[in-house]
């Protein structure tokens, strides 16, 4: 997903979720600032490079692809927007290594849902936003993963856009990075095809373009991992379906439900809105932010500002307190989410998001790192 | 990455900079081996290929790519070589358009991180303009044989140093429900 429904529409769901303005605002601002906490970011601002929650495509075509590559890059993008559906789903065949892979495809329901949502609750109004961040790519990326796979996340040229009266149309991708997509003459653009199995090139959806990023768009085609069967991708239904979830989990966050159920979504609550909401996403553009925008300002009949990369960065560069400040405390979060993900993914016996250390071990753990750095304080001081 | 295999990759890259170095004052009898080499290099490639469709792709939609894609690399490894002599003109044709590749996607990278202000952008975009220059000084110097062992043997140098310093990063361990000042702590030594 984009801008449109990271920031603006997370907005309108933490408002109807009953969240004051300037709530829902930092509520949203965390939610799409998921998609702009990368590496050069942090350099900048002095961060700490773990809490990275997505990498730059430069970043990517710069990430070396050896193990340790490999695992950082699956740490991030299954942590924040390729949230795995089954960790221990099975398949009729498939190898262990296959199955490695296989496992980590994204979906929305999934366990891991429930835990990111229960992280979040009692927590800070930028761990919500994260949260809802990661819950609502679990609808727009379903069926690709967050590592690079050619077994998984390829896909041929079967692939037809259906349209608003049933015709389909054939969808020839363009390999062109820079140039944007011109939804209104269906010209697309996905990475290119490449063959080596751990290419970046086939990290996620990027063989389907920006297909899943697209609120109006319904489509079918073939994901490698289904044994040619086909899948139909309806954008609208699954974005409306993210939205109604997340005033849900909202809901339940902020202690208005006593349990957060997967597969619940707050219709109630937003039928009054489905037709507007439903308006939205029949247009076809590549972003909606226009009509989000007016919606929001007119359910809360504040203005909603534009996002700001830059808002919080002073406050965080010259603060004493750092994680106090407002990215100190999404950093925080960002950082606690990835290890909980980065956990589950090798409490299920992969080891393609890296070690991860259990909480039993932590504290020995943590004990060992604070002797270390304070061995090598001590040696710095009598150099 | 475990002990040993960071002592394997450290030795590795120490073996590929000696190489690298005693192949730079040997031009004539290094040419035909940086053939082979490449060779095997792309028959390596093609193997690999080969066994992730059997182990991996053999029942994915686009397999079929990858298993044609296999055997002509592997082939085109084992054609390689074979052959006696490859005009050198070819292999710095294909150094060029591999460095440029590389020098260009260094110098957006530069741009990119300039984008967002980050003070490390200076040192992506030399590195870009080098692989560029490079890239330029294959093409100027084509026929010259000395010239493509100093560049691949640079290659090998470059490789053998990241191998060495990639073996003694920290691998990151990630700590379930950590405080934070732990990982706060882990990152501030790293930097």
């Amino acid at each position: 997903m984009q801008i449109d429904f990271h920031y603006f529409a997370t907005y309108a769901a933490a408002y109807l979720a009953g969240y004051k303005h300037e709530e829902a605002l930092d509520i949203a601002y965390s939610a799409f600032f998921v998609d702009q906490c990368t590496n050069t970011f942090l350099l900048k601002v002095k961060g700490p490079k773990i809490a990275a929650t997505t990498q730059l495509q430069m970043e990517l075509m710069d990430a070396d692809t050896d193990i340790i590559g490999l695992q950082n890059i699956t740490r991030i993008w299954s942590s924040f927007h390729f949230l795995p559906k089954d960790l221990y789903a099975k398949k009729e065949k498939g190898t262990k290594r296959y199955m490695k892979k296989y496992r980590l495809i994204c979906g929305p329901n999934g366990e891991l849902v429930k835990d990111t949502i229960e992280l979040a609750k009692g927590s800070t109004l930028q761990a919500i936003g994260i949260a809802m961040h990661v819950l609502a790519d679990t609808w727009a990326h379903m069926y690709f993963a967050g590592t690079p796979s050619l077994a998984i996340n390829t896909v041929n040229d079967h692939f037809y856009e259906i349209m608003p009266d049933g015709t389909e149309e054939k969808i020839v991708f363009k390999h062109n990075p820079i140039a944007p997509d011109d939804v209104i003459n269906k010209k697309y653009s996905a990475s290119i095809y490449q063959s080596n199995e751990n290419s970046i090139m086939n990290l996620g959806h990027g063989q389907a373009g920006h297909l899943p990023d697209f609120s109006y768009c319904v489509y079918k085609y073939l994901p490698a991992w289904n044994d040619y069967r086909e899948v139909v991708k309806d954008n609208p239904s699954d974005y409306w379906k993210a939205f109604c979830q997340m005033v849900y989990a909202l809901k339940y966050i902020r202690g208005d439900i006593d349990t957060f159920e997967l597969d619940t979504y707050a219709y109630e609550d937003v039928r009054d809105y489905k037709e507007e909401i439903d308006a939205i996403f029949a247009v076809r553009r590549a972003l909606d932010s226009e009509g989000w925008k007016e919606f929001d300002e007119k359910l809360s009949g504040k203005e909603v500002p534009e996002f700001d990369i830059g808002k919080y960065q002073e406050e965080y560069m010259n603060s004493d307190d750092k994680d106090n400040t407002f990215l100190g405390k999404f950093f925080a979060h960002a950082i606690k989410h990835k290890s909980m993900v980065t956990n589950r993914i090798y409490e299920s016996g992969s080891m393609l998001a890296g070690y991860s250390v259990t909480p039993d071990r932590s504290k020995l753990a943590s004990l060992m790192v604070k002797n270390v750095i304070k061995g090598g304080n001590d040696n710095d001081k009598n150099a | 990455m475990t002990k040993t295999r960071k002592i394997i990759n450290v030795l590795w890259g120490v073996l590929m900079i000696l190489v690298a170095i005693i192949l730079m004052f040997i031009p004539e009898e290094a040419y035909p081996l940086v053939i082979i080499v490449l060779g095997i290099g792309l028959a390596i490639r093609g193997i690999t290929r080969l066994i992730n469709y059997f182990v991996l792709s053999s029942r994915s939609v686009g397999s079929t790519r990858l298993l044609y894609d296999g055997i002509l690399i592997l082939d085109l490894g084992i054609f390689t070589s074979a052959l006696v002599d490859v005009p050198v003109f070819y292999l710095m044709i294909y150094f060029a358009g591999l460095y440029f590749f590389y020098g260009v996607i260094d110098i957006l990278s530069a741009m990119d991180s300039k984008k967002l202000e980050s003070p490390h952008f200076k040192y992506k975009l030399l590195q870009g303009l080098m692989n560029v220059l490079i890239a330029v000084l294959c093409i100027v110097f084509i026929m010259h044989k000395d010239i493509v062992i100093f560049i691949y043997c640079g290659g090998i140098i470059y490789n053998g140093i990241v191998k060495i310093v990639n073996a003694f990063r920290k691998t990151d361990m990630v700590f379930e429900d950590a405080s934070v000042n732990t990982v706060d702590a882990v990152e501030e030594k790293q930097q």
